[in-house]
């Protein structure tokens, strides 16, 4: 049941990210399927699309404190590039749960 | 050192001389042989790591590498390094090699990994049936290294003779020892089996596969990008605190730091490119790429081994061309080795950030993944076409996957300063001495660039990409690219004195189409030379003009259509 919820929250974010970042919702949507696969095929999908979303969470997380780290260095308004990958955070206690 | 790929050879030559060699978790790291000396009980022991292979049949170049140093170099011991959770396989390198009747020693590396897998090795029982030493190790951990230490200095046994005459035979008493030797418990299905079972689904493999490349395209670009603008912002200062009033003056500035520095302020994302391959590399995860990529390989004539060097091209292209040796079949390695420039190399990733910066803001990251997958689908477009019409033939290919590991920071280090010190290397060397001649062809005879050597150069060549609408710079900028394609964005930069200023020179078609153009046109220097020496003469101009053209066609193509959509 966990899976099923995971993929449409998932799915919801890819739609979200859909305008900002079309690649990154592609990611999101991929995250979305794994889980939904998951529904039918067990533990390792939903065990495996944690594992990425919380990947993606990283690498999002990382791209928003190094734009604010560059509107320091180039003395600029601060364009912060936020993004919903952020959310994969959620995973990380399922990823946890089932380690 | 002898063994199959990818059962930890390297990493017991770290264990056993306290070394630093780049470790992978990849068949096929180690092409070439390495030398490693280390002390045992103070006498030098040189150990030798030989390229990772199944048989000494000689089928490939690695392996016929491995079979002349045993046969011509006489080695002392033989190390035979097994990979315990695959016992049986392994076992075939070791019956050949006892059939050399030289002293050798069996390093049962991995029992860690092994005994994970629910897979026990009676090591004392092998040793009876081999008649040789048997040590159980842990290479990475150190585990078993003083008591194989020990057993090298007591030199090792000649082992028994197996009656086998042919490969079969070979084949069936591998499995037969393996049988004697190896018991099985039950364990829970592992994290290992948990990944491939998703990894290499056929639904949602591939989609994680470019979700994963993705990341590493946003980790090389925006993750980097503090450490690129701090490095920019040190270079800029630096220059504008000089005053160019003598010529050596102009030249330490305009020349050496801008040309060098407009280059230096790209080591961040050639950094973190490599990071994140290693992290992929060293994780397994790219092996299970491999396995994804090869169906996709056969349907263009390649087998899933080009994908090996095809990924290594990201990195260098060089190396790239050697690690094709492990292709046993001639007509797949020559069609690896002739496409592999058009896989986007480190050396590139400068001339993206460059013009994605400065005309695609906010699409910068796509622009550049958009740059490496057209040079992919190239490369496997034009393998498909050598091999139906030029380099005919059928192929086939078996990979098997290594377990999945947490990568360790000192490997990833160690794997990405090994890459990153090379681009550091041309830095201090090739593109410190083209800023010089750049500088001399902008200022000599006129200080006009106009009426330079660099200006007259570029003006002859100027017609002939007047198609594309580039001007003489961008046209001086390519035929400087050749000799690395770094100096690209160093020409640009002593040329426009800043190369941002490309922005105001032409049009973001234009500059998608000369983007196109540096990633498929003729390959560097180093490159043309590793061509040279792995494939011949012929091949090497075939790779010239065969670049020339298809970048010529594909950047029309790009500014042209890019004038409708951009």
């Amino acid at each position: 049941m966990i899976s099923l919820v995971m993929a449409v929250f998932f799915a919801i974010l890819s739609f979200l990210e859909f305008a900002i970042n079309p690649i990154n919702s592609f990611v999101l949507f991929t995250i979305a399927l794994v889980y939904l696969r998951g529904y039918k095929k067990g533990i390792s999908f939903v065990y495996t699309a944690s594992l990425i979303a919380i990947i993606f969470a990283l690498i999002s997380f990382l791209t928003l404190v190094a734009s604010l780290i560059d509107s320091i260095i180039l003395n600029e308004p601060c364009v912060c590039k936020f993004d919903y990958g952020l959310a994969g955070v959620v995973s990380l206690p399922l990823l946890r749960k089932m380690k | 050192m002898v063994g199959n790929p990818n059962v930890g050879k390297t990493a017991l030559l770290n264990a056993l001389t306290g070394g630093d060699f780049v470790v992978g978790n990849f068949p096929g790291t180690t092409v070439e042989k390495k030398i490693g000396k280390g002390r045992i009980d103070g006498r030098e022991v040189e150990f030798v790591d030989l390229p990772g292979i199944y048989s000494l049949q000689a089928y490939s170049l690695d392996e016929k590498i491995a079979r002349d140093y045993i046969i011509n170099e006489k080695p002392d011991i033989i190390l035979n390094v097994l990979d315990a959770s695959n016992l049986e396989r392994n076992l075939y390198l070791t019956l050949q090699l006892l059939e050399f009747k030289k002293p050798l020693i069996v390093v049962l590396n991995l029992i860690d990994e092994a005994k994970n897998r629910g897979i026990i090795v009676d090591s004392k029982k092998l040793e009876k049936i081999l008649g040789v030493p048997v040590v159980e190790t842990i290479a990475v951990d150190g585990f078993g290294i003083e008591e194989l230490k020990k057993k090298i200095l007591s030199g090792g046994k000649i082992g028994f003779s197996f009656d086998v005459k042919d490969m079969e035979d070979r084949l069936k008493l591998a499995e037969e020892i393996t049988k004697k030797v190896v018991s099985k418990v039950k364990v829970r299905k592992g994290i290992n089996e948990m990944l491939d079972e998703v990894f290499t689904d056929k639904y949602v493999g591939g989609l994680i596969f470019f979700s994963f490349m993705w990341m590493v395209f946003r980790f090389t670009y925006d993750v980097a990008s503090p450490f690129v603008n701090a490095i920019d912002l040190g270079i800029t200062t630096i220059v504008d605190s000089i005053s160019k009033d003598s010529l050596i003056a102009s030249l330490i500035a305009d020349g050496i730091i801008t040309g060098v520095g407009s280059v230096l302020v790209f080591v961040p994302n050639i950094a973190f490119l490599f990071i994140a391959l290693s992290f992929l590399e060293l994780s397994g995860y790219m092996a299970r790429a491999v396995f994804i990529m090869d169906k996709t390989m056969e349907r263009f004539g390649l087998t899933g081994r080009a994908v090996v060097p095809l990924i290594m091209g990201f990195g260098c292209n060089v190396p790239a061309i050697m690690a094709t040796r492990a292709i046993e079949d001639r007509n797949v390695r020559l069609a690896t080795i002739l496409v592999n420039p058009f896989i986007s190399c480190s050396a590139r990733l400068p001339i993206y950030v460059l013009f994605a910066g400065a005309f695609f803001t906010r699409f910068e990251s796509v622009v550049i993944m958009f740059m490496y997958l057209l040079g992919v689908v190239l490369a496997l477009f034009s393998a498909l076409v050598l091999r139906k019409f030029i380099l005919k033939g059928e192929a086939e290919f078996i990979m098997e996957f290594p377990p999945y590991r947490i990568p360790k920071i000192k490997d990833v280090w160690l794997l990405t300063w090994s890459r990153t010190k090379h681009f550091l290397q041309k830095a201090g060397t090739v593109i410190l001495a083209m800023s010089i001649v750049i500088w001399y062809l902008t200022r000599f005879p006129s200080s006009d660039i106009h009426q330079s050597y660099a200006g007259m150069l570029g003006k002859i060549i100027q017609p002939l990409f007047a198609p594309m609408g580039w001007g003489w710079e961008l046209t001086l900028a390519l035929i400087m690219g050749f000799v690395a394609k770094e100096v690209v964005v160093e020409t640009l930069g002593i040329v426009l004195g800043n190369p941002m200023k490309i922005a105001s020179l032409i049009l973001p078609n234009q500059a998608l189409g000369f983007m196109v153009f540096t990633l498929l046109y003729m390959p560097c220097l180093a490159t043309l030379a590793a061509i040279r020496a792995e494939a011949g003469w012929r091949w090497m101009f075939f790779a010239v003009i065969y670049g020339l053209i298809v970048a010529y066609i594909m950047a029309f193509l790009v500014t042209l259509l890019g004038g409708v959509v951009l």
